[in-house]
């Protein structure tokens, strides 16, 4: 069985297109969610190995869903997806405990490698 | 003109000052500043209707003898104030007798005017309020028609 | 949103970019071979194409992108420059400039009636070498062979760095110098170098200096390297895995970093570069001055910086004002206050007039590359030479001066220069020249167009103003030369027969006078016959605030620049002559024409005093004097345009508002005696 994944993305529609790309992958998809605030939850039930976090979410955002996440787990793999201009707040996801990012739109390759990476498979 | 064909009623405001014996407006939208006559630069070899240029708060403004534009016979002692309008990025004063004040009028107390009589080709009509009878001249066609000349 | 932020920079980098790539296509024409301007240039279209994508704009990107591909195959000497790769660069640079011009006009990159694509797929023939022929192998490898790290590297190495390094080593952790490169298509560079030293500092691992600078890097102003000097207990392998670990990393160099051996290495390179022909030395020395200059710039708004100079023609205004006011009281303590607020304010205009100021460059640069395809179109064979392109003037002239000069430069092609096999003829080298050059001189900014071609013919420009009604024939005939070429600056005169494509835009050289005198300044011709032709033109260096001498008519305030002003006398009734109906006065054996102020702009004068002031005006290469009343003394005005209902008068280049509230007109010096 492959490593577990948490996806996190308020567009259903990214969602979707990660959870394709990872699971081809051979990564198992745990769960998902769409904000920041059902992300924090899910992490503390799920126990994934690695989250894709979207920045930009409604009621709580990526940055501040990454820093709820390390305070209760300080291993947490987190892996933030950002649009083009939001250099700033990945910066800021960084400072807070992000261990990497991808850009949107995303090449699929792009996305496994950093998983990989994040999970030590790499 | 048009404004006096339309069917529907609408309201709009004009500034409204003497000039010689007749009562004349601008469109409030164009105005923008009342000022009292000051002393004017005169500038050799210009239109003869323009009457020189003054300082109006570090900007050179050229004044305009609206009388003169109107091809009305006005004393030089009856000019009071200079009404300054801007439109088309051209700021020019208009030198006046009284300013009267804001006057609200609607289209349907306004007479279109013959372009064959004596503003009728510089107004956009002629505003009756009462027994007021107000010439409401057209700011931009005065404007462009100094500006397009020599 | 968030796009119309970017564009406006976008807009401004993309041209620069463009202008940049001419620049370098220019140099690649005549020297294929050039690395340092090929590395240049896949920067440039990299650095584009990042641009582009980020704005959306996939079809310039696109393009931006196969000519990248193209360079990157060049630059690792795989492949050959060629003409022919130089002339569709070119093309694409136009493509580019012309998708930039729809961008600035409507928005978007697509342009309807330019094949985009065609261009494209001949640059993807190039690359699948179906065009021209591909280096053979062994010489791949020898252009890659080079180790760019073995180079000094990059980072000023100060004294404090030493020191910091030496405390380290005592503290028991190594330096190390470390080179990271990004893969080409990293998006967000800046915050995967972040990453990177994040990385570093998470590992305990210090960094004690960058290149480029963090601001830099922060500001995503790096290609794809960063070079850095790190502290770290690990060893050159751990830190080499760690970083080579983060995402989109593609390359890392680690090496221990031993500053003392880096110095002798700089001094040693020092040395290498200095024996390079002292002309190379200075040319990299000079380019990399600017470059350290470019970092250190800020964009303003325009908007700003002429809302700023109004502030401080207010401000010039007032001083004067107050000064008037303290000149009834003479109040001590307050004059040393006040020769304080002059002091500041003069040193404070003359700031601001500096930070208007550009070199002339940002004309001249598009210059290369219009001369070249005129040239070309022409069939005539030009060197083109600019001189002095660092001179500064103020932008307004910038943005006025730039099609005036491009008439001239197309004059001098289409008229001036003579084709080769006439030149050979004439004993000429086959080549023709032509100079365009920029200096200060005084207060003014000297622009001159030279060309070593036929020169102009006085005899048909006497015909052709004969023909034209501009002259009498016999008047024409007594003309010295000088007057019968001011005659080209009449409106509706041209020489040319058939109005060539190049030259006959309907843009005449009257067009060239009147931009150049709208803008104060003046235009002078010196011509010989078969030597060449010297277009000069004077600007002063700045508009808005000028140094003027005020004299009065009646109770009239009229300024006069002080740039225009020869000398000022004072002559009596009899000194007065008149030759041929034009009153004259003699300075130093100098026959000088006047006018009374007061007859050019029809202002009622009684019967002048015996005793006249008259102020001599130069303009280019003629002399004349005005008659005034009274000289009342120099001052410091703050230009305004008298605004479009006075575009009429020829007479006044503007008005001032004196320190008293009252204003002064301008005298239009080039236009009073005509």
């Amino acid at each position: 069985m492959g490593k577990r994944i948490l996806i996190v993305d308020d567009a259903a529609f990214m969602r979707m297109l990660l959870k394709d790309i990872v699971s081809k992958a051979g990564f198992e998809v745990v769960g998902e969610a769409s904000n920041g605030k059902e992300a924090v939850e899910k992490y503390r039930e799920l126990k994934p190995d690695a989250v894709t976090m979207d920045i930009t979410m409604p009621e709580m955002n990526g940055i501040d869903a990454v820093k709820e996440i390390k305070k209760t787990d300080p291993n947490a793999n987190i892996i933030m997806v950002s649009a083009m201009g939001q250099q700033a707040m990945v910066i800021e996801a960084i400072q807070a405990g992000a261990k990497d990012f991808i850009v949107k739109p995303f090449q699929p390759a792009r996305v496994i490698e950093a998983l990989k990476k994040a999970v030590g498979e790499a | 003109m048009e404004i006096g064909e339309k069917e529907v009623m609408q309201e709009f405001e004009v500034l409204s000052f003497i000039v010689g014996d007749q009562e004349m407006a601008f469109d409030v939208d164009y105005v923008e500043i009342v000022i009292d006559l000051a002393e004017i630069t005169p500038v050799p070899k210009s239109k003869p209707m323009i009457k020189g240029i003054i300082n109006l708060r570090g900007r050179i403004v050229p004044i305009i003898d609206l009388a003169d534009v109107l091809g009305a016979n006005v004393g030089d002692s009856q000019y009071e104030s200079i009404v300054v309008i801007k439109y088309n990025d051209i700021e020019a004063g208009f030198m006046v007798g009284t300013v009267k004040g804001v006057l609200r009028a609607s289209t349907n107390e306004l007479e279109s005017i013959s372009s064959l009589e004596r503003y009728g080709e510089k107004s956009r009509g002629l505003i009756k309020k009462g027994n007021r009878l107000v010439v409401y001249l057209d700011v931009t066609k005065i404007i462009d028609e100094i500006a397009g000349e020599g | 949103m968030m796009r119309d932020e970017y564009l406006s920079v976008f807009i401004d980098e993309t041209k620069e970019a463009i202008q940049n790539m001419n620049d370098i296509l220019l140099k690649l024409e005549k020297d294929m071979e050039d690395m340092e301007s090929i590395n240049e240039l896949f920067r440039i279209l990299h650095t584009l194409k990042g641009m582009a994508g980020t704005m959306e704009f996939n079809i310039m990107m696109t393009l931006c992108h196969r000519m990248e591909n193209l360079l990157d195959e060049i630059r690792n000497g795989r492949m050959k420059l060629t003409e022919d790769i130089v002339d569709k660069l070119f093309k694409g640079a136009d493509i580019l400039e012309q998708m930039l011009g729809s961008i600035v006009e409507g928005g978007s990159d697509e342009l309807e009636d330019v094949d985009v694509e065609g261009l494209v797929h001949e640059l993807e023939e190039f690359l699948e070498g179906k065009s021209i022929g591909r280096i053979p192998k062994d010489e791949v490898e020898k252009g890659e062979g080079k180790s760019e790290v073995e180079e000094g590297i990059p980072i000023e190495i100060t004294d404090d760095l030493i020191h910091v390094v030496n405390e380290a080593k005592n503290k028991g952790y190594n330096s190390y110098y470390i080179r990271v490169t990004l893969k080409e298509d990293t998006q967000l560079k800046s915050a995967r170098m972040y990453l990177v030293f994040h990385k570093i500092e998470e590992l305990g691992g210090e960094l004690l200096r960058t290149f480029p600078p963090v601001e830099d890097i922060e500001d995503e102003k790096f290609d794809l390297d960063v070079d850095m000097i790190v502290v770290a207990k690990q060893s050159a392998e751990e830190l080499s895995s760690a970083v080579g670990n983060v995402t989109d990393v593609a390359r890392v160099v680690v090496r221990p970093f031993e500053p003392e051996e880096e110095l002798e290495k700089k001094r040693e390179e020092e040395r290498r570069r200095e024996e390079v022909s002292e002309e190379e030395g200075k040319r990299v020395r000079k380019e990399e001055r600017k470059r350290k200059k470019i970092t250190q710039t800020v964009r303003v708004d325009i908007e700003k910086l002429d809302t700023l100079m109004n502030l401080m023609g207010e401000l010039v205004i007032a001083r004067s004002r107050i000064v008037e006011t303290l000149k009834k009281y003479s109040i001590k303590e307050v004059d040393e206050s006040l020769a304080q607020l002059s002091r500041i304010t003069l040193d404070l205009q003359n700031i601001v007039m500096k930070i208007r100021m550009v070199p002339i460059a940002y004309v001249f640069n598009r210059f290369p590359r219009m001369v070249r395809d005129l040239a070309k179109q022409m069939n005539k064979e030009v060197d083109f030479i600019i001189k002095g392109e660092e001179t500064e003037l103020d932008r307004t002239f910038v943005e006025e001066i730039g099609d005036p000069l491009l008439h001239l430069l197309r004059n001098s092609i289409d008229h001036g220069i003579e084709s080769k096999e006439e030149r050979i003829a004439k004993g000429k080298p086959p080549k023709g020249t032509i100079v365009l050059s920029a200096r200060h001189e005084g207060n003014n900014v000297v622009i001159e167009v030279v060309d070593d071609g036929k020169g102009i013919d006085r005899d048909k420009i006497i015909k052709s103003a004969v023909e034209r009604g501009l002259i009498d024939e016999t008047k024409a005939m007594m003309l010295p030369d000088d007057k019968v070429f001011e005659l080209i600056f009449l409106p509706g005169f041209s020489t040319k027969e058939e109005v060539t494509e190049v030259s006959g835009r309907g843009v005449g050289m009257d067009v060239v006078k009147n931009v150049v005198e709208s803008l104060n300044g003046s235009v002078s011709i010196e011509s010989q016959k078969d030597k060449g032709t010297r277009v000069t033109i004077r600007l002063p260096l700045t508009l808005a605030i000028i140094q003027a001498l005020l004299v009065k008519v009646r109770d009239f305030v009229y300024a006069i620049p002080i740039a225009a002003i020869d000398s000022t006398l004072k002559i009596t009734k009899e000194d007065i002559q008149v030759v041929q109906d034009q009153e004259v006065v003699m300075i130093r054996q100098e026959v000088v024409p006047i006018i009374k102020l007061w007859d050019a702009l029809g202002i009622p004068h009684d019967e002048e005093a015996t005793s006249m002031n008259v102020v001599i005006i130069k303009v280019g290469n003629r002399k004349y004097g005005i008659v005034v009343d009274t000289l009342i003394g120099q001052d410091d005005i703050v230009i305004k345009s008298l605004g479009k209902l006075f575009s009429d008068v020829k007479e006044f280049s503007g008005g001032a508002v004196l320190g008293d509230g009252s204003i002064a007109l301008i005298l239009d010096v080039a236009n009073l005696m005509v």
